[in-house]
């Protein structure tokens, strides 16, 4: 489950990536419940600066978002969260603070499905099947509707998710008419994990988009985060690959530093990206899953599952 | 000129004159300031052979072109000399305010030569310069000494000064300024003392002329807010100051423990950053124009002072087997007052630790025993007793024993990292110009820190392309002078920008690191010369595997890299650069010429 990366695929992704070219797939990301104004306003200040591919605050700082941008004539797209960071609330509920967040200024819309919900898909069977499935479609679509042509993508919130649940919430979403897919809230566990990207993109194809938020905080987070969900030319664009972070700056500063030298990258610590290695806080039954999943893992020795395992059951 | 005055001021204590005369323009540009211009001056005035603490040495002190503008960090200055303890080109950089009056004096570097009758203090106003009798303050320490000149010549001077050390010219002795701001490493403090130089007192008017304001504003503003946006600059160093890595260091097994027969100290906690602001923390200080601000007021019972530092922390801390942190805190507030660098303190006293506790050394001097420690700085600041034998440093001190035990390269102790468990680090170590230093190409930036990008600690593949990267780079932010913090969040297209807006000169990212390159290469052309040093590591660190911690089983893998090294660098297979490097880079100089 552990995806390897090869220090010569990353390699071709710097090759093809420059600090303006990646700041242009980031979106500028706050959603911390303490944030002030301010902070609003210097996040559409950095976005305007550093030219990323929008700002992304919750529903209620979309409105001073706008009017900041449009006092300071800048060219920045606002993102809204709805119904962040759980997923649990009414569909009504989603669309009325869609069409809020649109009327406020938003371009684009990140709501969070109801991740319960997609989990009981998989064992129901039959009608009850049938009945949660159009469920989480009539949910997704009413938040697309009440978007009104805007971007919308759906967080599936994945570290809560088995790979069979993640392709499943990805043709759900994309059925219900959303133009992107989402790994996480930033809220949940994992973030962000190569792994799951490449479901996403195998389950979502070359049309739509895949973004990778959570625990995105270097460039090189960044280029494995490419490799799995944006690895083409093509795919290398705004419109089908987009990473969600508070660290964009931080990203955009140390990209340079890859074209001095090829010594940035090594053979990757084994775990270090598996998501088996992030479940501490899981339900039980996903935990079990991941446990599984990380027994059947050849690269780790005898001795080192052992230790996992152990380390699993504390 | 903007960005520099283009002005040098040249001292001859012998003759008590002072001149100011111009700069080359060629040579700032290629050589910027600070590092690279001391370098350039001391390969160019003073001959390899010279006696580092004879009249023919020279002390050179200098400064950046961004010193004096807002450029973040940009409040440092540099001294550049033959160092007396290991023999090599050596500079020593310091924060605080110093480097900014220096710089408003009108002159870009000061060259101290020959050496006066008496113990002689200078003070330098707006580029004037008078010689004073420092008769009152013979033996002072550094506190006494500067109020003594701030109260002699102006309260708005800034001074930097000897204390009792450099004045018995203890080969690690260093030079205070600001009180508590340290250029630490390599006995320049022994170079001075042997000039009979006591303190300089600087004051001046002269800005800085930026050529490009808007640009060079908006060029700051950029850095300012990478620096407020790195976790390394804005959280870490801020909250815990640079002793947040106590525990970081530790928990890798790479913490070198009693003498470096160990890389995991169990008591760390006891002397982290964490425990620091507890028990002893009063307030957080900032050089001159730095946002990060990493520098601690502290205070153990009656006294305050600043610091420690991590590498402080360490010296007498779990180098020393000492897990009492307000005893930490006071032999650092000892080694600034006495002017002492408490890296090679702290080592030289652990080297001097493991002799007594192996039966080499008949002195009682025991790991863990905070009491001696303390005790053994005074009698090192005044040549008293064994002190006068650890006053030369530790690889003198343990050849004088015939034994192996100085924890030190080109006879520079290294500091707090055991590249056990820090490969790349070994190689950083073992390649820097100026010996057992960290700070030349700082690996554990990249190898413990994950800035600007994580590597494996362990492996030592693409060790070698990254050092040669980070000393480059490090040569270059050495020159501008800037601190190394900014590192952690600026790239070379930063300081290019801020550095192109400030002088007016077009200066690329790849520019920056040629300049880099350049001064390395021309500081080891000087080593060449001098015979100085070998790059290697002391046989502990290539043969003895740690016993505990998250690098056990683990030495340094120094063959592996060093060649990969040497042909990335130009240079032959003793460490020689070879004639096309040094023709590709401008640089004068036959490596076989001496």
């Amino acid at each position: 489950m552990y995806l390897r990366i090869a220090k010569e695929e990353l390699k071709k992704i710097v090759s093809r990536i420059n600090r303006e070219r990646l700041a242009g797939l980031i979106d500028h990301t706050e959603l911390k419940p303490h944030v002030l104004t301010k902070k609003v306003y210097s996040l559409c200040d950095e976005a305007a600066r550093y030219e990323f591919a929008s700002i992304c605050v919750n529903s209620a700082r979309v409105k001073e978002a706008a009017e900041y941008i449009k006092a300071k004539d800048y060219d920045v797209l606002i993102c809204s969260v709805v119904g962040f960071p759980l997923g649990q609330m009414k569909t009504e509920a989603k669309a009325f603070e869609t069409r809020e967040a649109v009327n406020d200024g938003a371009e684009e819309i990140d709501t969070v499905i109801n991740v319960g919900k997609l989990r009981e898909l998989s064992s129901a069977k039959g009608e009850e099947r049938e009945k949660i499935r159009n469920y989480l479609l009539s949910d997704i679509a009413s938040v697309v509707k009440s978007a009104d042509g805007k971007i919308v993508k759906v967080i599936l919130e994945t570290g809560y998710l088995t790979d069979a649940e993640i392709t499943e919430g990805c043709r759900i979403s994309i059925e219900a008419g959303a133009h992107f897919v989402k790994t996480s809230t930033g809220f949940g566990p994992m973030g962000a994990l190569p792994a799951h990207l490449k479901i996403m993109r195998e389950a979502v194809g070359n049309k739509r988009g895949v973004k990778a938020s959570g625990g995105v905080s270097n460039f090189l987070d960044a280029l494995r985060c490419i490799y799995a969900a944006a690895n083409s030319d093509e795919l290398l664009n705004p419109v089908y690959f987009r990473i969600g972070t508070s660290s964009g700056i931080n990203i955009v500063n140390t990209v340079a530093w890859a074209k001095y030298s090829d010594a940035w990258f090594v053979d990757e610590i084994p775990c270090r990206y598996c998501p088996a290695n992030f479940i501490s806080k899981l339900p039980e039954e996903i935990k079990e899953y991941y446990i599984g999943l990380c027994r059947n893992c050849n690269i780790l020795s005898n001795a080192e599952l052992e230790e996992r395992r152990k380390y699993h059951e504390l | 000129m903007y960005g520099w005055h283009g002005k040098l001021l040249r001292v001859n204590l012998t003759e008590e004159k002072a001149k100011i005369e111009d700069i080359d323009e060629h040579m700032l540009r290629t050589f910027l300031g600070g590092r690279g211009l001391g370098a350039k001056i001391l390969f160019d005035e003073v001959k390899p052979e010279t006696d580092a603490l004879g009249p023919g040495n020279k002390l050179i002190f200098t400064t950046g072109p961004l010193t004096g503008t807002s450029a973040p960090t940009a409040g440092r200055y540099s001294i550049t000399s033959r160092s007396p303890l290991t023999g090599t080109i050596f500079d020593s950089n310091s924060g605080g305010h110093f480097g900014v009056d220096l710089k408003k004096c009108g002159i870009d570097a000061m060259v101290i030569e020959g050496c006066a009758q008496k113990l002689t203090y200078l003070f330098i106003n707006d580029g004037s310069v008078e010689f004073r009798d420092a008769g009152e303050i013979v033996g002072l320490d550094t506190h006494k000494t500067t109020d003594y000149v701030v109260k002699h010549t102006d309260a708005r001077a800034r001074v930097a000064c000897i204390g009792p050390a450099g004045e018995k010219k203890v080969l690690f002795a260093c030079i205070i300024n600001d009180r508590h701001r340290a250029a630490g490493r390599g006995g320049l403090g022994a170079v001075m003392g042997s000039k009979q130089l006591k303190a300089i007192a600087v004051l001046g008017t002269h800005e800085t002329q930026v050529a490009n304001p808007e640009e060079f504003e908006e060029a700051r503003k950029l850095a300012h807010e990478a620096i407020m946006k790195n976790p390394v600059t804005k959280d870490a160093l801020p909250y815990y100051g640079t002793s947040v890595l106590v525990n970081i260091i530790n928990e890798i097994g790479a913490l070198p423990t009693r003498n470096y027969q160990e890389g995991f100290f169990k008591d760390a906690d006891a002397i982290s950053g964490e425990t620091l602001r507890e028990r002893i923390f009063v307030r957080k200080t900032a050089c001159a124009q730095c946002p990060i601000g990493c520098g601690r007021v502290t205070k153990v019972g009656s006294e305050e002072g600043e610091g420690p530092e991590y590498e402080t922390i360490w010296a007498f801390g779990a180098d020393c087997g000492i897990n009492d942190i307000e005893a930490i805190a006071l032999a650092n507030y000892k080694c600034n007052k006495l002017g002492l660098d408490t890296i090679t303190t702290g080592a030289t006293i652990a080297c001097a630790m493991e002799l007594s506790e192996r039966g080499l050394l008949t002195d009682y001097i025991r790991f863990g025993n905070a009491d001696t420690m303390l005790q053994l700085i005074d009698k090192i600041a005044l040549r008293e007793g064994i002190g006068d034998k650890l006053a030369n440093g530790s690889l003198r001190f343990a050849q004088d024993y015939n034994a192996d035990y100085s924890m030190s390269v080109k006879g520079l102790e290294m500091p707090a990292y055991d590249p056990r468990g820090v490969q790349g680090m070994g190689l950083a170590y073992a390649t820097s110009n100026r010996g057992g230093c960290h700070l030349r190409g700082y690996m554990i930036s990249a190898e413990v820190l994950g800035s600007p990008y994580m590597v494996d600690r362990l492996k030592t593949e693409g060790k070698a392309g990254l050092l040669v990267l980070f000393q480059n780079i490090s040569a270059a932010v050495d020159s501008l002078v800037l601190c190394r913090f900014s590192q952690f969040a600026l790239n070379p297209e930063h300081y290019a920008r801020m550095l192109s807006a400030v002088t007016g000169i077009e200066y690329t990212d790849t520019d920056l690191l040629t300049i880099g390159e350049r001064i390395y290469n021309l500081e080891r052309l000087y080593n060449v010369k001098a015979g100085a040093g070998e790059d290697t590591l002391p046989k502990r660190l290539l043969t003895e595997k740690l016993s505990a911690g998250h690098s056990k089983g683990h030495v340094v893998h120094l063959d592996v890299m060093l060649q990969e090294y040497y042909t990335i660098r130009g240079w032959d297979d003793k460490g020689r650069p070879e004639k096309e490097t040094i023709s590709r880079l401008g640089i004068g100089g036959d490596v076989n010429a001496n």
